[in-house]
């Protein structure tokens, strides 16, 4: 009764955290233990490592938002990749995965990238709806590429290697830029005109950009060869950021710093509060050995792993469609991991899994948050931007299929 | 002074105190990291108690950065049915949930406090300063129960704007 209590507010509103506090309180009064037994497990938040990158990162993420990086990668991407057959829409792609990967895909992709993409594509004469579908759904395809927010929250929660998911996620971030790329240029290509490859304006959009693309370039090999830890990675490209837009290209003044800040750690306190929370609260559920009563009900009704497979992939769409992907991570994550070690998946490959799920949630109403910040940036309705992201949802579906059953291309780069 | 300036006021003011703490935290997190890059690399020594700081200032920049959240209206939330964009909802529910959630974060206060007073009595005297640094536990919640409590006043006193 008490759990439908706290599922029913959580669902008309009230923030998350407070919801995980209560049912928490209340797990700590029922059980007779102390409730500063939950503090315990928040103050585990300054013992993780791995964690130290994540505010780093987001600030990363914040300050290259606010910054010029956006219009110096889209001039770029589309003097290199401009010319091919629908070569926009592989720039929209491309310049919407490597900047969701900074931004956390928080959104800002669609903010930040929508105002120079959309009518870049329009003007190209691609059909309205496949423009808005496109960069609805670009907002969340770079989720798997260093450093996205998501994958290092998996892997502190599931206490994964966070270089091998990244190393993982590499290989499904491709196969995805060309199913997208394949599906624009049957689809939405048609009437659109070719350009030629100017080497002049390459040059020179590689010289206003060269500084943002050493980012990317420095997080995969900085992670790839071992020279850094995540955290001193994450750090490094703060300050990277930070001295890019604020001493090379002077794109943030100090007013506008203060409010880069302010941005990163209301993301950062939004999110780390419900870890912290939750931390506590599924140490109480494997107390009441929830995971286990879970795990025996799951064996009796599921025999094999693709059977679980095809389970977990139906309740992660469902729990995409209702939650946002950081709460859904910290939530699901603890539930599963146990399950997925029972039926012999690699916890590297079930993270792929479970983020390539959540991916797909930011276009699934009701909680799809792409729909909403689409709508908005693109004054259109929801329900329109819905119908436009359908066949890249399906684009989407079948991806996630291929990931589901295709572990080698997770597992790759794990010998 | 009347109580919705007074309100306002002190929101405002907390928020630039939240704000300078995170700023601060991020500026000495980035300070010790390179430190720390600097000092293995070159000079094969780090700074003493450099590496359990920086963990520490995670919880620095979340927990002003969860109480700046309540003063942005920012924090996660499910509302599968977009509740939220209605304001005859909003209005009927500020008060409420907003007390609620003050309640509840005055619970996880006085959580955080029992678990410091523990901390600091069983901390060695050399590692003493790590409690003080803990103290943004109970100091935290604490500002989050402030905060929701101040936004409950601001709702009875100004409804429509709640909504």
């Amino acid at each position: 009764m008490t759990t439908l209590l706290f599922i029913v507010l959580a669902l008309v509103g009230l923030p998350l955290f407070i919801v995980l506090g209560a049912a928490a309180l209340t797990a700590t009064h029922e059980a007779q233990l102390d409730p500063a037994l939950l503090m315990v497990e928040f103050a585990r938040l300054a013992a993780s490592p791995n964690l130290v990158a994540i505010p780093l990162f987001v600030l990363a993420g914040a300050v290259l938002g606010q910054g010029g990086a956006p219009k110096r990668l889209v001039r770029f991407f589309n003097a290199l990749l401009g010319w091919m057959p629908a070569g926009i829409a592989w720039v929209a792609v491309l310049t919407c995965m490597v900047f969701t990967a900074f931004s956390g895909a928080s959104g800002v992709t669609i903010l930040a990238l929508g105002g120079l993409l959309y009518p870049m594509l329009k003007h190209e004469d691609y059909p309205d709806k496949f423009a808005l579908g496109l960069i609805t759904s670009g907002g969340s395809m770079g989720l798997l590429l260093p450093p996205s927010l998501a994958v290092l929250l998996y892997g502190v929660v599931a206490q994964v290697n966070i270089g091998d998911l990244f190393v993982a996620g590499l290989l499904p971030t491709a196969l995805l830029f060309v199913m997208v790329g394949a599906y624009a240029l049957l689809r939405g290509a048609r009437g659109a005109p070719r350009h030629h490859f100017r080497l002049r304006e390459l040059t020179l959009a590689a010289r206003a950009s060269w500084t943002d693309l050493l980012l990317p370039v420095g997080v995969i090999g900085g992670l790839a060869g071992g020279f850094l830890t995540v955290a001193e990675l994450a750090a490094c490209t703060a300050l990277y950021a930070l001295l890019l837009e604020t001493l090379i290209h002077r794109e943030i003044n100090l007013k506008q710093l203060v409010w880069v800040v302010h941005e990163a750690a209301v993301l950062v306190g939004s999110l780390f509060i419900i870890l912290g929370l939750s931390l506590g609260l599924t140490n109480l559920l494997i107390d009441a050995q929830v995971p286990m009563r879970l795990l025996d009900w799951v064996q009796a009704k599921v025999t094999s792993p693709l059977e679980f497979l095809m389970w977990m992939n139906l309740a992660l769409l469902a729990v995409g469609c209702m939650m946002d992907i950081f709460s859904a991570i910290v939530i699901v994550t603890p539930l599963l991991l146990p399950l997925a070690t029972h039926f012999g998946i690699h916890p590297v490959h079930l993270g792929i899994v479970i983020l390539a799920n959540l991916e797909i949630g930011y276009l699934t109403p009701p909680v799809g948050i792409n729909l909403f910040l689409a709508s908005q940036r693109f004054k259109k309705p929801v329900f329109a931007v819905f119908r436009a992201t359908l066949p890249f949802l399906v684009v989407l579906l079948v991806w996630l299929l291929l990931l589901t059953y295709w572990p080698g291309v997770s597992l790759w780069g794990l010998g | 002074m009347s109580v919705l300036r007074a309100c306002r006021w002190l929101e405002q003011a907390l928020t630039r105190v939240e704000l300078g703490a995170a700023l601060l935290a991020f500026a000495g997190m980035l300070a010790l990291s390179v430190a720390d890059i600097v000092g293995r690399n070159l000079f094969h020594a780090t700074l003493p108690g450099g590496d359990l700081v920086l963990r520490q200032l995670v919880l620095w920049v979340a927990l002003p950065g969860a109480a700046l959240a309540v003063a942005a209206q920012r924090h996660l939330h499910l509302d599968p049915a977009n509740l939220a964009a209605r304001p005859a909802w909003q209005k009927l529910t500020a008060i409420p949930f907003n007390l609620a959630a003050a309640f509840v974060c005055a619970l996880l206060t006085q959580a955080a406090w029992v678990y410091w007073q523990d901390e600091w009595q069983y901390q060695s005297a050399e590692a003493v300063w790590l409690a003080w640094l803990g103290l943004i536990l109970p100091i935290a919640f604490g500002l989050l129960a402030l905060h929701f409590l101040l936004r409950a006043v601001l709702a009875m006193q100004e409804p429509d704007k709640a909504a």
